[in-house]
């Protein structure tokens, strides 16, 4: 034995001990890693479907002796509450301390306040027992002193003192201004009738302002006793239930009149409806109803021809109360609402989804929200308890996002992607119905266009060409494959969408002439195809002789296209697809997309297609062979049965990859999310709307998660499809033994 | 080695000079200086024959060009491939035939000196002509190293050995001199296998 | 005879012959589009000048020639150019208004700073400071090169004024620091303060130095008339180019070639990209691979190497190596958008936060930038390169390893000695392949820092050099920024193809390599096989 140095070895097994370590750890955290992106995804998408919470988090006692409360109220910061009593007092109160910090009359005579209507948050329209009404604004402002410490400082702004009017004492009433400074008062008098009063202020054009007044009573047959009204923000609308369950619907645009527009049954059963709120937005009104009913209606078009008309309908039905409604107070930032039963249970809903979001048990006499819908504050006897909400996103739920949802201004309830708009009180329409459908449609096409011509393919190059063909057709398709997919869409959408729109019958007609063609060709040869010549010939050039077939029959179909289209379309194709078919010719539409996704996974089915059908063992087509089949039969009853395994796998990678390609579909389909099988139309894929979206979703917003679920949704697709495709490739492998 | 086969099972005890190989606090790679081996199927690295010889000696730090040299010559040449190979030492291993890669490893393993040498049928693919030339080798080597050789090659084992042992599905049936065994075997399992009875 | 010709099925031999030259008509028709378009975008095209009808002339390149859809006639497409004066790039003409055409040989086509061609005549130079020009045919080029090193003076200045820009952003930045960490009065503040002043007075000087030679620079400028005979005065200074395509030699027209495609290596972009140079997006998409590879490559390979040669084999690892091929398949656009919500949002966010909480709100890190997206890109390329290194390493014949462990090696030895050096080539092309794909990957870039236009590179020479934060330009995003978001796509539709043809040409390099790598590879494997 030669001499060893022994401190070599020594520092040779303290090295591979190292890298044993050091591999095994840095691989399985590589590993982890990788894996751990789709932990992530989903992590961000998690909170979408978290139930809302409310945590109690302030108790403030307002302390007996205290004159009756009629509403309640507090600030944004969570810092400051306040009541209205009914000597038309407000008091705020800090409610970290429980202490009333500072109070103000809402108006300066002493009288009693017989009602309250508040139809934006923090503004008051009182109704004082004299007849009189005053509107008060209730302010926060945040003031910082120099240590930068905040403080809240509550403002009553008198927005309007209006003296009594003549006509019978009130019940109940409304004011609103609308944006052009007009002036609505609604008033329900004790006779069941409304008195509407407009106050409108025009401008001549040298600049005198006249003050105009109209008023006039609302005289005609109610179905019933009036239990519940209320007005739109811009005094346009009227809405009243009755005691007999009758919805009615007042338009107040017109200065001198009211015309009713609607008088619909919204409560069966003659059961009274007991509180009606417009929904943020103004266009649904919710009612809630003696039964503990709560639902949402807005105007729908119904009808067909003349008959056509906007009509009330109950768009959405919300979890009831076990007790009648008592109050419905809307959000002021989404379409939630918050419904106080006679039970003094509070719930919180989101119309949309139709989710309740929450319950709030101690009885509660009335209930405030925050501008910003974060908080809650509720009265119960002596006490004010504030709850901080946490509902991040009321408008997701499973059905919103996978099940039809009547949207505002919808007709019926449909599947609608429509993420943003430019107003704020828009309805997120987020159903991601039409992505999927979009990205099957696209792959869908793109699949009948790719599979055939790509196993085909792979079958003539594996089995039927010369091997040094073979040897020069797999890199090309290589070199195919690494053709980045921008440069296909780019050259699709602003090369070939045109010219397809230019000629799309050329195209159409030449689909059609090639088979035939081919067939005429085959037809002409077949007396000849024993002949020695043309067996040798042939014999692994078929592909090469058939070159000329598709520009003969692209020639062919570019020649007669014209008079075919003067023909049989009255010479305008498109036209007469729209007039005849209703069919709309967008230029990105199908075509284009199925044939530039089809460029992008033909080679990739081909080549594993090729692998597949290369990897059945010689032996088996010889045997085959030998027996007398022919190389078609051989193919057709030994080869493609043994490959479809593996011929399988490369249609599911192929789709797999068609169904994630993000630029070729963002670039060549219009990016249009409707549900349409047409050919001539395009859509938007669950990868291009990622792509179109992500960069208005602002970081943990609704839509920001929503895209991710929408990301978690391709990953986990493409990730079954090719675990899949990767089983049976493992078990072909095995079953051939090879790798 | 043998965690690279997988089902294995391992019963019974191999003990080289009183040490038990499977013991776990055994180091392996003293092990396998000590015991040097020769697969069936020839497996020289994708290097050149120099570098496929001396690649031990590399591995166990040594660097000397001088030894290293002198190293290649002496195992080449006991090896008998010297007179072949010794105007290409420096060219892919590859390039050889069958017989000449074998003998190489043979080479390589008597390279790093090892105390006993274990050949797993050396020579199960190799035709009759190289196989001769590897049996002339193994005769000629038994001489400096014990060498355990597998065969199932009947003849090949009465040739070349001095003793045999007759295993059958991991059971040691018969152990003793080649000569005894061959000519009367004790037990009837090792007649019937010799007889052509069997197997 | 003749059933039997259908029965043994000869014609779906046939059939699929068809196929296979449909694939590859379509592969050719795609390369013969891109090279066709792209290539003949720097060739200087003859400008025509047609007489109409109606007495009217025009002078433009003709673009296209197609028969009006539903009638017999025919109409050219003419690039008109002169945005400046006609509004439209493009316009179309009916050949039957058109009297005549053309190729007048002093036309002039001039590529400017903005408004894009200009074709018109020279009719008069008024050129200060410089000696007078020859007159002559090609005085305009003359002078322009002339004035060349007076602009290259303003240009310097031009990009010293960033410079200054730049410093006093690094210094207001420390000032924010400084005042967000409450030390507000110390000397060193001070001083920095004191610096401010320093640099913001030099900065005016300069602008101002560099408004008077602009003013001055500009005032040399030439008359020319279009080819109705307005006049227009063009300052030289915004003459990027001029030459007359329908008097120049081949050689001339070469020579014009070899230099719009040094303009398209080297300069910037003009025109909100459409026109000029592409070095930043080449700078960007190259400098992307090169830290893409930095991080994907070790990674990878560590990975694969502990899959095949330490991981014990089992269910555990099957589901492992199997998830690993998965990711490789997985859309691109789900890496970028996790991108986003990980490495920019999360990771870049908490930087912000731990070592920048004096910009907040204004992100650092918490935004795009070229750090981000290459590691994006580079956890897209791991598992494809986990999975090159693992079928590398497992097609080498298990006996090597056995012999290696034979002769006493260590793992570590047997791994680094013999096992590496023979899947190389293997784990090469893989990787290789891998970046081509990474290379023309665009829909992860969107969304994690990829931008039309980057004010300033990644990597330059103001400390501390390499800014990770930095958004970047790409080739491929280019395509798709200018082909689809640009005002004008039709007048940007050649740059589009010029960048195409290079972001081909620069896969298919790639690919090439991988390609014959890997057949070299065979060819050696084929041997330890037999």
């Amino acid at each position: 034995m030669q001499k060893l140095d022994k401190q070599f070895i020594k520092k040779v097994r303290r090295q591979d001990r190292l890298a044993t370590r050091a591999i095994t750890c840095g691989g399985l955290l590589v590993i982890a890693s990788v894996i751990a992106i789709l932990v992530l995804i989903v992590r961000v998408t998690l909170p979408l479907f978290q139930p809302a919470s409310a945590e109690i988090i302030h108790r403030v006692s307002v302390g007996p002796g205290h004159a009756p409360v009629l509403a309640v109220g507090m600030d944004d910061t969570q810092e400051v509450g306040f009541t209205l009593d009914s000597t038309g007092l407000f008091s705020f109160y800090n409610l970290a301390s429980g202490k009333a910090f500072f109070s103000a009359p809402a108006s300066a005579k002493k009288a009693k306040v017989q009602s309250v209507e508040s139809n934006k948050n923090n503004v008051f329209a009182i109704l004082w027992e004299d007849n009189s009404v005053t509107v008060s604004q209730v302010d926060f402002r945040l003031l910082y002193d120099e240590f930068g410490q905040r403080t809240v400082q509550p403002e009553i702004t008198r927005m309007g003192e209006y003296p009594a009017r003549r006509y019978p004492a009130p019940v109940k009433s409304m004011m609103v201004r609308n944006h052009e400074g007009r002036l609505t008062q609604v008033a329900l008098l004790a006779n069941n009738r409304f008195q509407i009063d407009h106050e409108v202020i025009t401008t001549d054009i040298f600049d005198n302002q006249k003050k105009e007044t109209f008023s006039f009573l609302i005289a005609e047959e109610l179905p019933g006793r009036i239990s519940a009204f209320t007005l739109d923000e811009k005094g346009a609308t009227l809405f009243a239930g009755t005691d007999t369950g009758s919805l009615l619907r007042w338009d107040l645009r017109e200065n001198a009149a009211a015309t009713r527009t609607d008088n619909v049954v919204a409560v069966p059963g003659d059961k009274p409806v007991t509180a009606l709120a417009m929904v943020f937005g103004d266009i649904s009104v919710a009612v809630g109803d003696a039964e503990g009913g709560l639902a949402t209606w807005s105007q729908v078009w119904t009808g067909e021809g003349e008959g056509r008309a906007q009509r009330l309908r109950k768009t959405h039905t919300l979890a009831s109360h076990q007790t009648s409604v008592e109050s419905i107070i809307p959000t002021r930032r989404s379409k939630s609402l918050i419904s106080l039963g006679f039970d003094g249970k509070a719930h919180f809903d989101h119309m949309t989804s139709e989710k309740h979001l929450l319950s709030l048990d101690p009885p509660l006499d009335m209930v405030g929200i925050s501008g910003q819908g974060n908080s809650l504050i509720g009265l119960d006897g002596n006490n004010l308890t504030v709850w901080k909400i946490d509902a991040p996103h009321p408008e997701i739920s499973l059905k919103t996002l996978f099940g039809k949802v009547w949207y505002e201004s919808y007709d019926k309830p449909e599947y609608v992607w429509q993420s943003s708009s430019a107003s704020d009180d828009f309805e997120p329409k987020l159903s991601l119905v039409p992505l999927l459908f979009g990205t099957l449609k696209g792959t869908l096409y793109a699949m009948v266009f790719a599979v055939p011509l790509a196993i085909f393919g792979a079958v003539y190059t594996s089995q039927f060409s010369p091997p040094t063909f073979k040897k020069t057709i797999k890199p090309v398709v290589e070199i195919m494959a690494s053709i980045p997919s921008v440069v296909i869409g780019f050259l699709i959408a602003l090369w070939l969408a045109p010219i397809v729109e230019k000629a799309i019958l050329t195209v159409i007609l030449s689909v059609l002439f090639l088979p035939l063609i081919f067939v005429g060709i085959m037809a002409a040869l077949r007396p000849f195809y024993k002949t020695p010549t043309l067996q040798n010939f042939c014999n692994g050039h078929e592909f090469l002789m058939l070159a000329p077939v598709i520009l003969l029959a692209t020639a062919l179909a570019m020649g007669i296209a014209p008079t075919v289209e003067q023909l049989l379309f009255a010479g305008n194709f498109k036209q007469w697809l729209y007039n005849d078919l209703g069919l709309r010719y967008d230029q990105r539409n199908c075509i284009i997309i199925a044939f530039g996704l089809g460029i992008a996974v033909i080679p990739i089915i081909f080549s594993i297609t090729e692998d597949a059908i290369s990897n059945i063992p010689p032996s088996l087509t010889a045997a085959s062979l030998a027996l007398g089949a022919s190389r078609w039969q051989t193919i057709w009853r030994v080869v493609l049965p043994s490959a479809s395994p593996g011929i399988f796998a490369a249609i599911m990678i192929g789709f797999g990859r068609a169904v994630g390609e993000t630029m070729i579909v963002l670039m060549a389909t219009g990016n249009t999310p409707i549900l349409d099988w047409s050919i001539f139309n395009g859509m938007r894929t669950l990868s291009a709307n990622i792509a179109v979206e992500i960069p208005e979703a602002p970081m943990g917003g609704t839509l920001y998660r929503v895209l991710f679920l929408c990301a978690s949704m391709l990953f986990a697709l493409t990730f079954l499809v090719n675990t899949g495709a990767e089983l049976v490739r493992e078990r072909l492998r095995k079953k051939y033994g090879r790798y | 080695m043998n965690d690279l086969v997988d089902g294995l099972r391992l019963e019974g005890m191999i003990k080289i000079n009183g040490e038990n190989i499977n013991d776990p606090s055994l180091d392996v790679i003293e092990l396998r200086r000590k015991v040097g081996m020769v697969f069936q199927k020839w497996n020289p690295f994708p290097k050149s024959i120099y570098e496929n010889i001396v690649y031990g000696l590399r591995i166990a730090g040594i660097q000397d060009r001088n030894v290293l040299d002198e190293a290649a010559e002496k195992c080449l040449k006991r090896a008998a491939l010297w007179d072949e190979v010794k105007d290409r030492l420096h060219q892919a291993a590859m390039g050889l035939s069958g017989g000449q890669m074998q003998r190489l490893c043979i080479a390589r393993a008597i390279a790093v000196s090892p105390e006993i040498i274990l050949m797993d049928e050396p020579c199960s693919a190799l035709d009759p002509r190289s196989t001769s030339r590897i049996e002339d080798l193994i005769r000629e080597l038994r001489g400096e190293y014990t060498i355990i050789i597998v065969t199932h090659n009947m003849q090949q084992a009465a040739r070349i050995s001095d003793y045999t042992a007759y295993m059958y599905l991991g059971e040691l049936i018969e152990y003793g001199p080649t000569q005894t065994l061959f000519t009367m075997p004790e037990k009837k399992e090792t007649e019937d296998y010799i007889t052509g009875r069997f197997g | 005879m003749t059933k039997k010709f259908w029965r043994q099925g000869e014609p779906f031999v046939w059939a699929t012959g068809l196929a296979l030259s449909l694939i590859l008509f379509l592969t050719l028709l795609l390369f013969y589009v891109v090279m066709a378009n792209g290539l003949a975008v720097f060739w200087p095209k003859k400008v025509a000048l047609a007489t109409m009808s109606d007495g009217q002339h025009l002078l433009g390149e003709i673009v296209q020639e197609e028969t009006i859809p539903g009638t017999a006639n025919k109409r050219i497409q003419f690039k008109i150019g002169n945005r400046d004066l006609y509004g439209l790039d493009f316009k179309w003409v009916d050949t039957n208004s058109i009297v005549s055409l053309s190729f007048p040989e002093n036309v002039q086509v001039l590529e400017r700073q903005e408004y894009g061609n200009f074709y018109g005549y020279l009719s008069e130079l008024e050129v200060k400071g410089i000696s007078p020009p020859a007159s002559g045919s090609n005085s305009l080029a003359q002078t322009i090169a002339a004035l060349d090193s007076r602009k290259k003076e303003v240009d310097l200045l031009g990009k010293k004024i960033a410079n200054l820009n730049r410093r006093v952003e690094l210094i207001d930045h420390h000032l924010a620091k400084a005042r967000y960490n409450k030390e507000e009065g110390t000397p060193a503040l001070a001083a920095l303060q004191g610096e401010k002043q320093g640099l913001k007075t030099e900065f005016e000087a300069l602008v101002s130095i560099l408004g008077k030679k602009a003013a001055t620079l500009a005032t040399n400028q030439a008359i020319f008339t279009d080819a109705n005979g307005r006049t227009k005065a063009i300052a030289l200074p915004n003459i990027i180019r001029a030459y007359q395509p329908n008097a120049m030699s081949f050689f001339a027209k070469c020579g014009y070639y070899l230099e719009r495609l040094r303009e398209l290596f080297f300069d910037e972009p003009r025109e909100s990209n459409t026109e000029g140079g592409l070095f930043p997006a080449i700078f960007g998409t190259v400098m992307l691979i090169f830290l893409m590879s930095i991080l994907s490559f070790p990674l990878g390979v560590l990975a694969g190497i502990y899959l095949r040669e330490y991981a014990k084999d089992g269910w555990l690892v099957k589901m492992v190596r199997i998830a690993v091929n998965n990711l490789a398949g997985i859309p691109s656009i789900v890496y970028g958008i996790f991108g986003l919500g990980f490495f920019v949002y999360g990771i870049g966010g908490g930087i912000d936060q731990l070592f920048f909480p004096e910009r907040l709100p204004t992100p650092t890190f918490g935004t795009g930038g070229i750090l981000w997206t290459s590691l994006t890109l580079g956890l897209l390329t791991v598992p494809v390169v986990i999975v090159a290194t693992e079928e590398a390493l497992g097609s080498i014949p298990p006996g090597i390893r056995e012999g290696s462990q034979a002769l006493a090696a260590t793992k570590l030895q047997t791994l680094t000695r013999i096992l590496l050096p023979m899947a190389s080539p293997g784990i090469l092309t893989g990787f290789i392949l891998a970046m081509a794909r990474a290379a023309g990957e665009v829909a992860p870039l969107m969304i994690t820092g990829v931008v039309k236009l980057a004010p300033a590179l990644p990597l330059d020479g103001v400390f501390p050099y390499l800014h990770l934060d930095r958004k970047f330009m790409h080739l491929g995003f280019h395509i798709y920024d200018i082909g689809f978001q640009s005002p004008n796509v039709e007048a940007a539709k050649p740059m589009v193809y010029v960048t195409t043809l290079l972001l081909i040409l620069i896969v298919l390099a790639m690919t090439s390599t991988a390609i014959h790598l890997r057949n070299k590879m065979r060819q050696r494997h084929s041997v330890v096989d037999v």
